[in-house]
């Protein structure tokens, strides 16, 4: 049996947890949304298997940098990261996460390009 | 061969009863197995009776021992009460012996009580004696209140014939106070008289002297026995007066009285003394004329003063008739009473042609003749008017903005007469107010327009970042449709829904694109009401994703109800543009919480506006100083400084106040608007 891959995409736009969660749902994974990081690490939490975490950097209240800090400190280095953001490049937002380390998408987030980072970063879809 | 058979019959025979033997031997083996497996069996089963009876004893055994313990137990149990009823049986001894010692305590104490009672009967016995003379006291008191009450009757009486002897006493003295006052009276008179500031003289029915005070010699010079007895006209009066002050004289001794007459006198060492002259007609107790007496007023240096005055008065009335501002006078009537040259050139109407005509009617123009004769009313009444500024047409048909004073006018003994004004033309004055204010608005409305300029070019910045979100979701979605077109798995509904989405989102952007466009230009809008939520919202409009991307969480908080404010709804968008570019650049280089709240609400001051911002708050030596135009504390460079001096200005212009204070862990600025029905 083929056990679909398990990916959550954080961003506080709705229509961006949508259109992404569409095309990669098309793809064959598995996708869970979270409009914030609290939202995100209670999915986490409650969600055993998640591979990859989709995230945009700069939300209101706590950014992604802070969501990946929080997921490498409590949950290990078991889930692979994609950032994404509206600025050129990730400038570094703490002291402790040095965000050149992850990939990277740009926004606006072209699909073809979203589902091939994706398919990149997680080896094959099986 | 058949021996060989027979041999072989035998042979066979033997082997069968070998077979047979064999056969047997094994029934018999079988039958001995057999009987081994039941003995087999019956040793088992007595093994096993034997497990069960062990069991059993095991049991007992377990039974017996539990007694043991039981009994053990029963028994300490036993030794324990044992042990308790011996310390009961001690603790009794004990008791009965405190039970004897109370007994004897008992007895002890009931021989005391028998003495105590003896004494107590002696008591009672002494208390009844003690009673006796009590009784025989309170009689004796009796009888001393009767006397105290004869002797205090006897008192009364005594004071009443006291009190009667003192009005008498009274009535004597009043008697001679009034004949002594009557006395000193009669001696007063002749004092006061004689030395009365004015000169008082008496004649005879014939004419002479006979009365003659001090002031009379003093003003004459003639003491009195110098004139004693002579006739006064022929001696002391000049010739050309001798005729009408005889006459005066000669009415006053028919009883006819002058008064207020007015003549020369020559001092014996000649020199002129003016009199005013009251002639009084003397009449004696019954009532007969027996004489004149004449109460004169040495009114020379009156007469100099009067003088003086008319010629000090003559001195005010060139003055004012020369001032250099216009002066009018008005009677009780309105009617023009004064008129001086200022108010001759001003006008073009000249003091004859005003004089006695009635300012109001003739010489304010309509629209102006209720207010200012209202003015001129109410001084008329003793209120006065400062700087009432009104138009005066001249003669020749120019108008002449005037600024008028108009002040109550007294006559001397304080009685209204009429209101005099003062004007000032202030036709130049306003002419150059007019101008210095358009000025201003001219250099307000500029620099207005130079912030929102500079305001735009942040915001050119600030529409990049709004334009990327409509911009984003248009490329998801078409790059969702366009791999489910290739795929075959579109349908209709599914492509309506996204082609939806798609145009309403081109729709948000042509609409940041279009707001964008409408605030650069320049707002020459009339003053109109204005709903300040959709303002604060339409801020946020063109702002919202710019500030969401620098992390900041935006709360707004808007009252259900809220009057309108009036105002240009692009300067108030401005304002707020300004109060949220400042608090996102006071939270840029923060750690922790980044937060705007925006407040609209209602109260009893109008309408509130408040943002609040987590950046720290504005340090002391800077917020007295921070509508200040051309004031930054960022770097150069960066900021005009005139964001907030010119948000001010916009504010005072709409009647209201914006004020910085700092609250929790920053800024907050509070926009307070005048509410409009």
């Amino acid at each position: 049996m083929t056990i679909s891959i398990k990916v959550l995409i954080v961003d506080d736009e709705e229509i961006i947890l949508e259109e992404a969660s569409e095309a990669l749902t098309d793809q064959g994974y598995e996708c869970f949304v979270a409009s914030g990081v609290k939202a995100a690490v209670e999915v986490i939490e409650t969600t055993p298997g998640i591979r990859l975490i989709l995230t945009d950097l700069r939300m209101p209240r706590e950014s992604g940098a802070d969501l990946i800090k929080m997921v490498e400190e409590n949950f290990g280095q078991d889930i692979k990261f994609i950032v994404m953001s509206g600025h050129a490049s990730p400038s570094i937002e703490t002291d402790d996460i040095d965000l050149e380390l992850y990939p990277f998408l740009r926004k606006p987030l072209d699909i073809d390009n979203l589902i091939g980072m994706v398919y990149s970063v997680l080896g094959n879809k099986e | 061969m058949a021996k060989h058979t027979a041999e072989q019959g035998n042979q066979n025979e033997e082997k069968n009863k070998q077979v047979d033997e064999l056969v047997l031997a094994n029934e018999e083996k079988n039958k001995r197995a057999g009987e081994l497996v039941l003995a087999n069996k019956e040793k088992e089963k007595r093994a096993e009776e034997l497990v069960l009876a062990n069991k059993e004893l095991a049991f007992q055994n377990e039974e017996k021992d539990k007694r043991a313990d039981e009994l053990a137990l029963a028994n300490e149990e036993l030794a324990f009460q044992n042990e308790e009823k011996e310390k009961r049986a001690d603790e009794l001894a004990l008791a009965n012996e405190e039970l004897a010692f109370q007994n004897e305590e008992k007895e002890k104490r009931a021989d005391e009580l028998a003495l105590a009672n003896e004494e107590l009967a002696f008591q009672n016995e002494e208390k009844e004696k003690r009673a006796d003379e009590l009784a025989l006291a309170n009689e004796e008191l009796a009888f001393q209140n009767e006397e105290k009450d004869k002797r205090a009757d006897e008192l009364v009486l005594a004071n009443e014939e006291l009190a009667f002897q003192e009005e008498e006493k009274d009535k004597r003295a009043d008697e001679l106070v009034l004949a002594n006052k009557e006395l000193a009276f009669q001696k007063e008179l002749m004092q006061f008289i004689d030395t009365a500031n004015a000169p008082i003289f008496g004649i005879d029915a014939h004419g002479s002297i006979n009365e003659w005070n001090k002031q009379s010699e003093q003003i004459t010079g003639y003491t009195k026995t110098e004139v004693l007895g002579q006739d006064l006209v022929e001696n002391f009066i000049t010739d050309d007066y001798k005729v009408p002050v005889g006459e005066v004289l000669k009415k006053a001794l028919e009883g006819e009285e002058t008064a207020n007459y007015e003549f020369p006198l020559y001092t014996k060492s000649g020199k002129r003394v003016d009199v005013l002259l009251n002639s009084t007609t003397r009449r004696d107790a019954t009532g007969k004329i027996v004489g004149v007496v004449g109460v004169g007023q040495d009114i020379t240096e009156l007469n100099k003063v009067r003088l003086e005055q008319e010629s000090i008065a003559l001195d005010m009335t060139m003055l004012v008739d020369t001032a250099n501002a216009p002066i009018f006078g008005i009677d009780a009537h309105g009617s023009i009473n004064e008129w001086n040259k200022q108010s001759e050139q001003i006008t073009g109407y000249t003091k004859t042609e005003v004089l006695g005509q009635d300012l109001v009617e003739n010489f304010i123009t309509d629209d102006y003749k209720v207010p200012v004769g209202e003015v001129l009313k109410k001084a008329l009444e003793g209120e006065e008017t400062a700087n009432y500024e009104f138009p005066l047409y001249t003669k020749s048909g120019k108008r002449v903005d005037v600024l008028l004073n108009s002040t109550t006018r007294r006559d001397a003994t304080g009685k209204i007469v009429g209101v005099v004004g003062v004007g000032q033309d202030i036709t130049e004055l306003n002419k150059v107010r007019l101008e210095q204010e358009s000025e201003r608005k001219e250099a307000s409305a500029q620099i207005i327009q130079a912030s929102k300029l500079a305001t735009l070019g942040e915001m050119a910045t600030s529409v990049a970042h709004e334009l990327n979100q409509p911009l984003n979701v248009i490329r998801m979605a078409a790059g969702n449709c366009r791999r489910k077109i290739s795929d075959g798995t579109a349908d209709t509904e599914y492509l309506n829904n996204k082609m939806e989405r798609i145009e309403s989102q081109t729709a948000r952007a042509a609409a940041i694109i279009d707001h964008m466009r409408m605030f650069g230009r320049e707002a020459n809008e009339e003053l109109a009401p204005i709903n300040p939520r959709a303002v604060v919202t339409s801020a946020l409009d063109l702002m919202g994703e710019q500030l969401r991307l620098a992390g900041i969480e935006i709360v707004t908080e808007f009252s259900e109800d809220c009057s309108s404010i009036l105002g240009h709804s692009i300067q108030m968008e401005q304002v707020i543009l300004n109060l949220l570019t400042n608090a996102r650049d006071a939270m840029a280089k923060k750690e922790g919480e980044k937060k705007i709240t925006l407040r609209v609400f209602e109260d009893n001051k109008g309408v509130q506006i408040t943002a609040e911002d987590a950046g720290g708050g504005i340090p002391g030596d800077v917020l007295p100083r921070i509508f200040e135009p051309f004031y930054t504390t960022k770097e150069m460079g960066k900021g005009t400084g005139l964001g907030l001096s010119v948000s001010y200005g916009i504010i005072s212009d709409m009647k209201g106040t914006l004020v910085a204070d700092n609250i929790g862990g920053g800024a907050r600025f509070t926009i307070t608007l005048p509410c409009v029905s």
